[in-house]
């Protein structure tokens, strides 16, 4: 255990070269690396939370852009949804109004059909009333029916001074049923319409009814018109006076006017 | 059995006698060395690292820290000399796994020589961080009486730092060469690797006493105490 001087000495002179070739070969450049890392790396940071930092200004704008998205989306959404609701309304007003017009169209339709019906069943009813009538009065009484009916209508005929047939005493042009001009020789016309074929007699006791009901001069003509129901009519001076099965058949009209009107279940 | 290195010389030539303390010192200088090259030559920035580049990345890295805590910021001023301290002791320590090395700091002359350029290198760093009359000052701190006690602690840790050394490598030596003389197979073994592990511990208690003896004198944990104080 002694210590050598030369080794001593040779010692520190080896550990002052040894420091010396490490800070030359060791120490400088892996501090100048690591140096050279560290700053890279704080610039690295610094890049990075300059970028996280606009990453999060930009995540805010987006966020902000997104609410403002979702919020017109609400806005166009509630917007549509009213729109929607508008249209369907009107779309069921309008189905509605076209359900109501078609009622209505069929409505009128039906009573044009039942006002028609009730027509065509009213001119058959009288004719079947007067053709069983005539049979019935004529097969078991032995009685005319036309000629009834005429005697009738004679018999019926009111005066000329009873009060309302006043008008028939003189008969005006208004009455003729051609219209044409009075001039030279011109008479007033009394017309007798009749649903069925009279023979020249009956129309002399017509006539001769009529000028004493009817003042003045006039000129008498007879015409058929089916459309009178057994039954026979007098136009003079814009008044008429007739008798016929209308009346009847008008009640028979109001009669299924009301069975058409009554519901079904509904109590007679 | 020879205690010390030193005492085998393989050349001489005057009072030049180179030893085995010396020529194994200067193989432990060329790998250190090599190793060190080895490391730079490829120096990168960015990974993959080279695994020289890592190890003695580590290091540094790890004297740094050390450095910093001790001493403090002035860390690349002591690097060099602290860390040359650190490796060449560790690397002559490592090195005891091949057959027939004889590790240069189980030579006192080695030990010596390190405290002595620890003991040199303090009163520099003092002078050099503070001024020769920061550094005088220190020996009459806190009181005039103390010098004696000052300039006896300077040699007294010098001669400590060299025998703490030198007594632990040699004693490792003479107990492995003990037991392979008595027990010749599986217990050298372990001895072995006992002495690979005191010699790391001896490498970092020289090279943290070193630094804590330049601390002292420098003054910088004053400074710390003073700033941490304010």
């Amino acid at each position: 255990m002694h210590i050598d001087l030369f080794t001593l000495f040779a010692q520190i002179v080896n550990f002052v070269v040894l420091m010396l070739l490490l800070k030359r070969f060791l120490y400088k450049p892996i501090l100048r690396t690591m140096d050279e890392r560290e700053h890279r790396i704080g610039a690295d940071l610094d890049e990075a939370e300059s970028k996280l930092a606009a990453a999060t200004r930009e995540a805010a704008v987006c966020h902000s852009e997104r609410q403002e998205i979702e919020d017109k989306r609400g806005e166009m959404l509630s917007a549509a949804q009213e729109e929607a609701a508008a249209w369907r309304r009107d779309l069921i007003q309008q189905a509605r109004d076209e359900i109501e017009e078609r009622q209505e169209r069929w409505r009128q339709s039906v009573e044009r059909e039942k006002q028609s019906f009730l027509s065509d069943l009213r001119q058959r009813a009288g004719e079947q009333v007067y053709e069983i009538s005539r049979r019935v009065l004529e097969d078991l009484a032995g009685v005319d029916l036309e000629r009834h009916i005429i005697d009738t209508f004679i018999a019926r005929l009111p005066g000329a001074q009873e009060p309302g047939f006043e008008a028939f005493s003189t008969p005006n042009a208004e009455a003729t049923p051609t219209g044409d001009e009075p001039g030279a020789g011109w008479k007033p016309e009394a017309v007798i319409c009749t649903a069925f074929e009279i023979d020249d007699e009956t129309r002399e006791r017509i006539e001769a009814a009529v000028r004493l009901l009817l003042a003045g001069d006039f000129n008498l003509r007879f015409e058929l018109s089916p459309d009178l129901i057994c039954g026979i009519e007098l136009r003079a001076g814009g008044q008429t006076a007739a008798w016929s099965l209308q009346n009847y058949l008008e009640t028979l009209d109001e009669n299924l006017s009301r069975a058409f009107a009554r519901k079904p279940g509904e109590e007679r | 059995m020879e205690i010390s290195p030193d005492t085998t010389v393989v050349w001489s030539w005057g009072f030049v006698n180179i030893n085995l303390t010396i020529l194994f010192t200067w193989g432990v200088m060329v790998l250190i060395v090599f190793c060190a090259w080895l490391a730079t030559r490829k120096l990168t920035m960015h990974p993959p690292l080279s695994r020289w580049q890592n190890i003695f990345e580590a290091v540094v890295t790890l004297m740094r820290s050390h450095i910093r805590e001790i001493i403090g910021p002035q860390i690349n001023r002591y690097l060099p000399f602290l860390g040359t301290l650190f490796l060449f002791i560790s690397f002559s320590n490592l090195l005891i796994v091949i057959p027939e090395y004889r590790p240069p700091t189980g030579s006192l002359s080695t030990t010596t020589a390190l405290a002595l350029c620890v003991f040199f290198a303090v009163p520099a760093y003092s002078i050099a961080a503070q001024g020769v009359g920061g550094f005088l000052r220190h020996y009459i701190e806190p009181s005039p009486l103390m010098l004696p006690m000052h300039i006896l602690g300077d040699f007294t840790r010098t001669l400590t730092l060299a025998v703490r050394l030198f007594g632990s490598i040699m004693s490792e030596s003479m107990i492995a060469g003990a037991l392979l003389a008595v027990v010749p197979f599986f217990l050298p073994v372990v001895m072995k690797m006992f002495g690979l592990l005191i010699g790391q511990i001896q490498a970092y208690i020289f090279a943290v006493l070193a630094a804590i003896y330049i601390a002292s004198a420098a003054g910088t944990h004053r400074t710390q105490d003073k700033t941490l104080t304010n």
